[in-house]
């Protein structure tokens, strides 16, 4: 297996860099980013995970990583890899112990102007409304096997169908908000640990933001999102909860013994895996799509809530008009069609802290958004600012219609935490007008700002390289944090 | 016996070194309640047991970790204490003491998803037993 000190990354332009295929590898890996996010990467593994990820059977294509990467487990963070269905391969790690984690938008009526007198009350009302940290449960809503079953099998459809949504709002995820899953394949104990989290935010980066939209670059892609400026939106990240982690540890188990009974060379054994045509790839399949549905129904639940709030502070006519923006998955690996060498073939596209961004007329797109691409979220650090793209075709030629995923760690969470130590984070971010509601000081700690990369860097890379068009920026003013 | 942190970008790394396979057991039972309530007291009123098999050490650790960190999302099991019964490189029976998060003595700390497999070792060295575990946070 190749050893970090044949890594030969050459310089392919001003935002594309080359990992040369050596040893035993059966592809190049292909870096998007520029020559200081380039810099911020020496010193981790994150490279040699991409060339790890390059070993893997029946990769097509290159081993892909956005520029927001880091270091990882497996996939590093921010990588993207297409596997071919006859000789190819699924790896649990690939996807995440967060299934479906991923982001959605909702645009809200009022502006930004509207909102400041009562910002203190809409921020305590999300807080105590939307429960948030480590193992947070709702107390309202235990499921029943039976239920949670539904839920694992129809996603985002259950819980619009239990009131808490609108037909419209399952236009705008992705995939509608249910992947065809068999909640048969998901273990006892992962539905133990996800009886009552639908709904929850979690910990770690997880938030629920309160923001406005403070630059607009196309006017008209903007206006078809609802989003114009000053108007205030509400961003979720939030993915599978405890349900997801236990899927991806039973996988795991399964697939260490897979790859060797399949007789798989592994660089790194969290990269196990399974032939996509084998028993254990298809069972793992059905239980990652579960957890997936787990995740679209988490973030409508917690958009219900968020609405809720908004008719607690202003009205009910303002729920009402909050509109759902776009949802999508950035931890998860799903079957499509790409066209690869002049030909069409069916791939399994495996996106770890990467986002899909599909270009205008994708078939798969609901009509709302078909002409102009689907919408793309990229959360940036809790201090700064977060964009709004769209897919385009660059990167359904080049990155099988991926693009990043947020901002990247650029610091430890030890390192963050040293750094926060002597300063108080939230009375700062206060005076720059962001309110943040927080269950643990040490996740605000480890979440400052300055830990993260700046996403505006970032996307100036996909934007730039086309793998992805900005349409807006969106400041945060309340951050609910885990 | 020890145990220390180590730089990562997005997770955590923690390496322990002990003069037994028992002493890593130990501490990778501080290391839970450590990232569970930080410098917070943990009282043994509650216990858990487990019988575990693996195949190796390292397999062997995985498992007790993520039994660990499932008792705290399912119950809010914090762990103080391990008594160790029966303990090889493949096979361990053993009852973990401690008691459910008090949010009047522990402070919540950031949550940990899981135990990964990557870099994971487990290994007798010339100076003990030494472990390396990278924790998805």
């Amino acid at each position: 297996m190749s050893s970090r000190s044949s890594i030969k990354v050459s310089r392919i332009d001003a935002y594309r860099w080359r990992v040369e295929r050596t040893g035993q590898m059966n592809t190049h890996g292909l870096i998007f980013a520029d020559s200081e996010l380039m810099r911020d990467l020496e010193g981790d593994q994150c490279i040699q995970q991409v060339v790890n990820v390059a070993h893997l059977p029946g990769i097509v294509g290159p081993s892909i990583a956005m520029p927001d990467i880091h270091w990882g487990y497996g996939f590093p963070i921010g990588g993207v890899a297409a596997f071919d269905e006859d000789e190819g391969v699924i790896s649990p790690g690939g996807v995440g112990y967060d299934i479906n984690c991923g982001v959605r938008l909702l645009s809200t009526p009022i502006t930004i102007d509207e909102l400041r007198p009562r910002l203190k009350s809409l921020a305590d009302t999300l807080y105590s409304t939307i429960p948030s940290g480590v193992g947070s449960s709702r107390s309202d809503l235990k499921l029943s096997r039976p239920e949670l079953d539904r839920v694992l099998e129809r996603g985002a459809e259950w819980a619009v169908a239990r009131g808490f949504g609108t037909e419209r709002d399952l236009e705008c995820i992705e995939a509608g908000g249910r992947l065809d899953a068999d909640p048969d394949c998901v273990s006892n104990r992962a539905k133990e640990r996800g009886r009552n989290q639908v709904g929850t935010v979690g910990s770690g980066n997880h938030f629920v933001e309160v923001g406005y939209v403070d630059e607009v670059y196309r006017v008209d892609a903007a206006q078809r999102l609802g989003l114009s400026q000053g108007s205030v939106t509400v961003f979720i990240h939030s993915g599978s909860r405890g349900l997801g982690y236990q899927v991806c540890d039973d996988y795991l188990d399964t697939m260490v013994q897979a790859a060797a009974r399949y007789g798989i060379e592994l660089p790194d054994k969290q990269l196990c895996c399974a032939p996509l045509s084998s028993k254990e790839a298809k069972s793992y399949l059905g239980a990652m799509n579960a957890a997936a549905n787990y995740a679209f129904a988490n973030r409508q639940l917690m958009s219900h809530y968020a609405r809720e709030g908004l008719a607690a502070v202003f009205s009910r006519e303002t729920a009402d008009r909050t509109d759902l923006v776009y949802d999508v998955a950035h931890n998860i690996a799903k079957y499509e069609t790409h066209v690869i060498e002049g030909k069409q073939r069916r791939v399994c596209v495996h996106r770890k802290g990467a986002t899909r961004a599909f270009p205008p007329g994708h078939p798969e797109l609901h009509r709302r958004y078909r002409d102009i691409g689907q919408p793309v979220l990229i959360p940036g650090d809790m201090g700064r600012y977060s964009f709004v793209l769209t897919g385009t075709d660059g990167a359904y030629a080049e990155t099988f219609g991926s693009t990043c995923h947020g901002a990247g760690r650029r610091m430890s969470r030890h390192q963050a935490r040293k750094v926060a130590r002597s300063r108080n984070v939230l009375k700062e971010l206060e005076k720059r007008g962001i309110m943040i509601r927080a269950a643990s000081r040490r996740t605000v700690d480890e979440e400052i700002p300055e830990a993260y990369k700046d996403v505006a860097k970032v996307v100036d890379v996909v934007h730039s390289a086309g793998i992805g068009r900005r349409v807006a920026r969106l400041r945060p003013v309340a951050v609910i944090k885990g | 016996m020890s145990y220390r942190f180590l730089p990562h970008t997005a997770d955590l790394i923690v390496e322990i070194k002990g003069a037994s396979l028992a002493d890593v057991f130990h501490d990778a039972t501080a290391v839970v309640r450590d990232l569970i309530v930080g410098d917070g007291s943990v009282a043994a009123t509650e216990s858990h047991s487990v019988t575990l098999e693996a195949q190796s050490p390292d397999e062997l650790l995985i498992r007790f970790v993520r039994e660990l960190l499932t008792w705290f999302q399912l119950d809010t099991f914090v762990p103080a204490q391990l008594e160790i019964a029966q303990l090889a490189p493949s096979r361990m029976v053993a009852t973990i003491r401690g008691e459910p998060f008090d949010d009047s003595k522990h402070e919540p700390q950031p949550e940990v998803k899981a135990a990964t497999r990557h870099n994971l070792s487990v290994e007798e060295t010339d100076a003990g037993w030494r472990a390396v575990m990278v924790l998805d946070l």
